[in-house]
């Protein structure tokens, strides 16, 4: 037994046998076949070899026609390698002896290869090689379109994937699949990665570095995302530790469900509205398990994310939205649009690059600037909202004319669904996110724009502090009650209510109890949350007085520095008198 | 089993497309054909084994053939050496 300690960013605990994953570039994945797959997957190679045969065969007609016989003929380097016994016999027994999947066979064996054409002298030579790495690439590309693709998630059995690192995509595949916990040597609780594993309910432990040399494969191991910690071959005693956790676990989980049937209102007969923050469908049913009373976020790039490296398409957008509204109905869902930017996905996928992403091309500001990829979304949602009401609220809003530039551009897909003749229903509601100080100030013009407004704490609160939270220096400064963050949330709640526009929170300081007490003292009515959190914080909500908590807020909002606040929040829970 | 030494002349050695004319030609015998340089032995009906052996302007290569039409095999190959692969100077 040999306990590893990392960070747990997805809680839970999950016993399983070890699947290795190493991944190299292009995404190939190293997968175990079992002995009996080996024939098959041959096959599968030479098939492959095949269909990129001919491919090339085409190709090269095409560029015959183009450029002239001399130049189609480098074609012919790649042809020869595609019929090379040596090479393929390479790649085969690699398959063989090693039991893998032809992609990694594949990749390993241009990699060898790769390695001999470097000690190569002669320059001109050496660059030969590149035919070597356009066949090997043709090859993968080739299988990884091929049926019985072959993908982790088939691996029998309960699986834990250790890996150097996960890509959000892959989390959501083998998230969906056998898996049952995920151990990785990188990333951190805010990741895409994190937040997919805790959407499927997937433990995951981050920050192992070595990990994956040091687990040989199949070996038992225990996932505690609630501890961070992984063990390796746990001892009976831990097996037994791992399956009362799990009873326990299940016994709280009904227990929190239990509260979804109670109200949610304060001892002094305030109504507060629940509503779930959700990336992926699988989450509709723990929302509605809890008891939400809407979807008050659906980030709606993690359908992006699924689909990297493609952007999803107009009826995949379609599909989601319709089930999101069919399925909360007749509870609200509110649709966040593509809010992505300086990320990988968005380097990747939207090829931009830039110094200060956080500041730079994100939100709202991307997809106006990119009106071919909004448009898709744009058309998805409208045909969706058939369904069900629709609400669209816009990240990053900070001008009152980008909210106006929407409506235009929408009134145009809008006209365009009309004139194609294509089902939609022109009736939505409008709303922006208050993310950014600028737009927190001046809430008051921009409620006169939208429907309703929705205040993003995470955002908020690093662009207000100018603290990056995942940056260790300077994280604990990261202070979710500093008094500049609750002025600003009062003049947003102010501001909506003079307005008699909707206003809710949406940030994870939505989804802390204490935080949240102190939010509806302010006057706060709707708070937006992770599923998983509801039941505590409805519980916090209904031991609270809303007006002993008024007077207390008042007073926080005075005060200079997030300590201050803690401290009075803390004295006023003390003096709350218990419920009976 | 007949083997006759040849120099590389052309300019760019047995780079891709003359690797590629090798193998074509190689190809078009019954006979086994092999290339060597420097101890190492690959098959020249191989692309990637003469690819890897890198045989460069003014090195010197064996080939051996092995097999029925072992001579002619031999001839044509070492003539296509001669001709620089048909390369154009």
């Amino acid at each position: 037994m040999e306990e590893l300690k990392g960070l747990g960013v997805s809680p839970g605990v999950a016993l399983g046998a070890a699947v290795c994953m190493e991944m190299a570039e292009d995404g190939v994945i190293r997968i175990p076949l079992e002995p009996g797959a080996v024939d098959a997957e041959v096959r599968r190679l030479y098939e492959a070899v095949e269909t990129t045969r001919e491919e090339l065969a085409v190709t090269r007609g095409k560029a015959r026609q183009a450029v002239g016989e001399e130049l189609a003929s480098v074609f012919d380097a790649h042809a020869l390698l595609l019929t090379d016994r040596a090479l393929l016999g390479r790649i085969e027994r690699r398959i063989r002896d090693k039991k893998v999947n032809a992609e990694w066979a594949v990749h390993k064996t241009g990699e060898e290869l790769g390695e001999r054409f470097e000690t190569i002298d002669a320059p001109h030579l050496r660059e030969r090689f590149e035919d070597l790495r356009d066949v090997t690439r043709y090859l993968l590309r080739c299988l990884q379109g091929l049926d019985h693709h072959h993908d982790i998630s088939e691996v029998e059995g309960e699986v834990v994937i250790i890996a150097h690192d996960l890509t959000p995509s892959q989390a959501v595949r083998l998230g969906r699949g056998r898996v049952v916990g995920f151990a990785v040597e990188t990333g951190g609780p805010t990741s895409h990665t994190a937040i997919i594993a805790r959407a499927l309910d997937v433990p995951l432990v981050a920050g192992l570095p070595g990990v994956v040399s040091r687990v040989p494969q199949q070996t038992p191991v225990m996932v505690d995302g609630d501890l961070g910690v992984v063990v390796l071959d746990p001892s009976g005693e831990r097996i037994a530790g791992y399956h009362s956790a799990v009873r326990r676990r299940g016994q709280r989980d009904s227990d929190r469900a239990a509260t979804s049937a109670l109200p949610c209102e304060s001892r002094d007969g305030v109504k507060i509205s629940l509503l779930a923050n959700i990336e992926l469908l699988e989450e509709i049913a723990q929302a509605r398990r809890y008891g939400a009373e809407g979807v008050g976020l659906y980030r709606s790039e993690f359908l992006y994310i699924e689909r990297t490296p493609e952007l999803p398409d107009e009826d995949e957008h379609l599909a989601v939205y319709r089930r999101l509204l069919e399925t909360m109905s007749p509870h609200p869902v509110i649709v966040r649009t593509l809010d992505l930017g300086g990320r990988k996905l968005a380097r990747e996928v939207l090829h931009t690059e830039e110094d200060n992403p956080v500041l730079g091309l994100r939100g709202i500001r991307l997809t106006m600037a990119r009106p071919e990829i909004f448009r898709v979304q744009l058309r998805g949602l409208f045909r969706a909202a058939l369904h069900g009401p629709l609400s669209i609220m816009l990240p990053m809003v900070t001008t009152v004319a980008e909210i106006r530039e929407f409506r235009t551009f929408a009134g145009e897909i809008l006209d365009e669904l009309r004139r194609d003749g294509t089902a939609c229903c022109e009736d939505y509601r409008l709303g922006v996110m208050i993310e950014v100080p600028s737009a927190a100030l001046t809430a008051d013009s921009l409620v006169k724009e939208v429907d309703f407004v929705s205040i993003g704490t995470n955002d908020l609160i690093q662009y207000a502090l100018a603290v990056d939270r995942n940056n260790e220096h300077v994280s604990y400064l990261y202070q979710p009650l500093h008094p500049s963050i609750l002025r600003m949330i009062r003049f947003v709640l102010d501001a909506a209510g003079e307005a008699e526009v909707d206003v809710s929170l949406c940030g994870e300081m939505g989804s802390d109890a204490a935080a949240a007490a102190l939010l509806v003292g302010m006057g706060l009515r709707s708070i937006s949350l992770s599923p998983r959190m509801i039941p505590e914080v409805k519980t916090r909500i209904r031991q609270m007085n809303v007006a002993q908590m008024a007077r207390v807020a008042a007073e926080c909002l005075s005060r200079g520095s997030a300590e201050e606040v803690e401290e009075l929040l803390t004295r006023a829970s003390e003096l709350e008198s218990p419920v009976d | 089993m007949v083997t006759r030494d040849i120099p590389v002349i052309n300019r760019l050695g047995l780079h891709a497309r003359a690797a590629a004319k090798l193998v074509h030609t190689a190809g078009s015998f019954s006979s086994q054909v092999y290339l060597a340089m420097d101890g190492e032995e690959v098959d020249a009906k191989s692309i990637l084994g003469i690819l890897l052996l890198a045989a460069a302007q003014g090195s010197e290569v064996t080939i051996r053939c092995d097999g029925e039409d072992e001579q002619k095999a031999l001839d044509t190959i070492a003539e296509l050496f001669a001709q620089r692969f048909g390369e154009d100077s």
